[in-house]
């Protein structure tokens, strides 16, 4: 009895873990964060927060069952001038010191068509978190250089800095354009 | 940044700084009448100057975990009460609203540095000890009311100019500081409350030790090496001067030593901030 108990409790969890999908630790060096602003106006201004971190959960057959756990550390931000982003990370805009992260973690996706999600989850930049929905795009799967499996997804979506607090507007636009492009590799 | 950016960006709120600090000081020379009680205002008006220029600037602190940095204006509220309620007081017991004041600041600015959070109390309350022993000679006398003053305006300025370009929020603070500054040094020379003066010297100083030790904690190591705050914040000691009884009967000759003794350590800061600079091809 004890015997069909326990197969049948490994049966359930196997069970489980099938549905849970693959999980893919997101690839610090081969994935992107990317912004726009628009300083004084007239041109957009891009900007790099480097090395993305995180943990992926994609189930292409149940997208539902899919997460998106993304890390960024605000020390990171790299705009290519050392004084601008000495600015940046300082209190008037990122506060860095004090809010050292800026992550993502959804909480629930849908499926929108065969590439894409629609992903909505917290969002918390500054210090302050907002519910929001973005598409996600899955750009493909391949093998890297060791033979791991990677998965790649992308997101385009814009935020008001204003709305997490950030509100020194002196010449810099208060719409944020975020690209942010990841590679998992498979766990 | 140009002249003209810089007076819409700072312009209303130095203005309403200074309308409100003058205000204050101008009920208090019409309502009261006694000297001590006059020079009591004197902190009570830089500090409300201070607390209208920071909120035309920025939003009050909401919540007891807000940012660092918007804490000094509650410091700025401390230090002037506690600062008023020592001028009120007889002199020998006026050190103890000092010493308070000196832990209130120090715990409020202190308490959410989580980094290094020691090293940053030590900084601020030991460099608040050493200011206010600098400042007792200074404290509550008339002759000597242009000293502080003078010497604060230039350790403002030197201020504004090293901060302003790294770290806007601190550089509008300093900036609204070094304004009322400048007010008290013009007042000084008013007849009728000239003599008010005085009261408030240690009042810039205990901010300008908080906003240099909070400044010193956002800097980004990448674009200022620390070592320039430490060179900034020990400035306004030169009013230490004073404790030289030769130069405290010569009050002219007193306030030029200060501002020497003030400028000599601002020399490093600034050799050091200009030796450092990134480009500022931003």
């Amino acid at each position: 009895m004890k015997l069909w108990q326990t197969v049948a409790a490994l049966v359930v969890v196997a069970g489980g873990a099938l549905a849970m999908g693959d999980t893919y630790g997101v690839d610090p060096v081969h994935s992107s964060a990317v912004f726009r602003i628009k300083h004084m106006g007239a041109t957009y201004l891009y900007g790099r927060i480097n090395g993305p971190e995180g943990t992926v959960v994609y189930d292409a057959a149940k997208p539902e069952a899919s997460s998106f756990d993304v890390t960024l550390k605000a020390d990171n931000i790299d705009t290519g001038n050392k004084m601008r982003d000495g600015d940046l990370k300082g209190p008037n805009y990122f506060n860095a010191k004090e809010f050292s992260t800026l992550t993502f973690k959804s909480t629930s996706v849908k499926k929108a068509d065969a590439t894409h999600l629609d992903v909505t989850g917290d969002l918390t930049i500054h210090g302050v978190t907002k519910s929001v929905t973005v598409s996600i795009e899955h750009t493909g799967d391949g093998k890297n250089m060791k033979g791991t499996t990677v998965s790649g997804f992308e997101t385009t979506f814009t935020i008001n800095r204003s709305d997490f607090g950030m509100k020194e507007m002196q010449g810099v636009g208060n719409e944020v354009k975020i690209m942010v492009a990841l590679e998992g590799d498979k766990k | 940044m140009s002249f003209s950016t810089l007076v819409a960006m700072l312009g209303p709120a130095v203005g309403v700084a200074l309308a409100l600090a003058l205000g204050v000081m101008g009920l208090g020379f019409l309502v009261l009448w006694k000297r001590a009680e006059r020079y009591a205002v004197m902190p009570m008006a830089l500090a409300a100057g201070f607390v209208a220029g920071y909120a035309k600037l920025f939003d009050l602190p909401a919540k007891w975990d807000d940012e660092i940095w918007k804490w000094v204006v509650v410091s700025a509220v401390v230090a002037g009460v506690l600062l008023t309620i020592g001028n009120l007081l007889p002199r020998k017991f006026e050190w103890l609203a000092w010493v308070v004041m000196a832990v209130g600041v120090s715990c409020l600015t202190g308490r959410r540095i989580r980094e290094d959070s020691g090293y940053y109390m030590a900084a601020l309350g030991g460099g608040l000890v050493l200011y206010l022993a600098a400042y007792w000679p200074v404290a509550r006398d008339a002759r000597l009311r242009r000293v502080w003053p003078v010497m604060m305006l230039m350790c403002g300025v030197a201020a504004v100019a090293l901060v302003m370009p790294f770290e806007l929020n601190h550089g509008r603070m300093f900036f609204v500081l070094t304004a009322l500054a400048g007010l008290s040094v013009a007042a000084g020379f008013l007849r009728p409350i000239g003599r008010m003066v005085a009261g408030g010297g240690v009042f810039p100083a205990v901010i300008f030790a908080v906003l240099t030790t909070t400044a010193a904690f956002y800097m980004v190591p990448d674009t200022y090496p620390r070592s320039v705050f430490f060179w900034l914040g020990a400035a306004p000691l030169g009013a230490g001067v004073a404790w030289v009884p030769w130069l405290k009967r010569r009050p002219w000759r007193c306030a030029i030593a200060a501002t020497a003794v003030a400028g000599a350590l601002l020399v490093p800061a600034i050799v050091i901030a200009i030796n450092n600079a990134p480009p500022m091809d931003v």
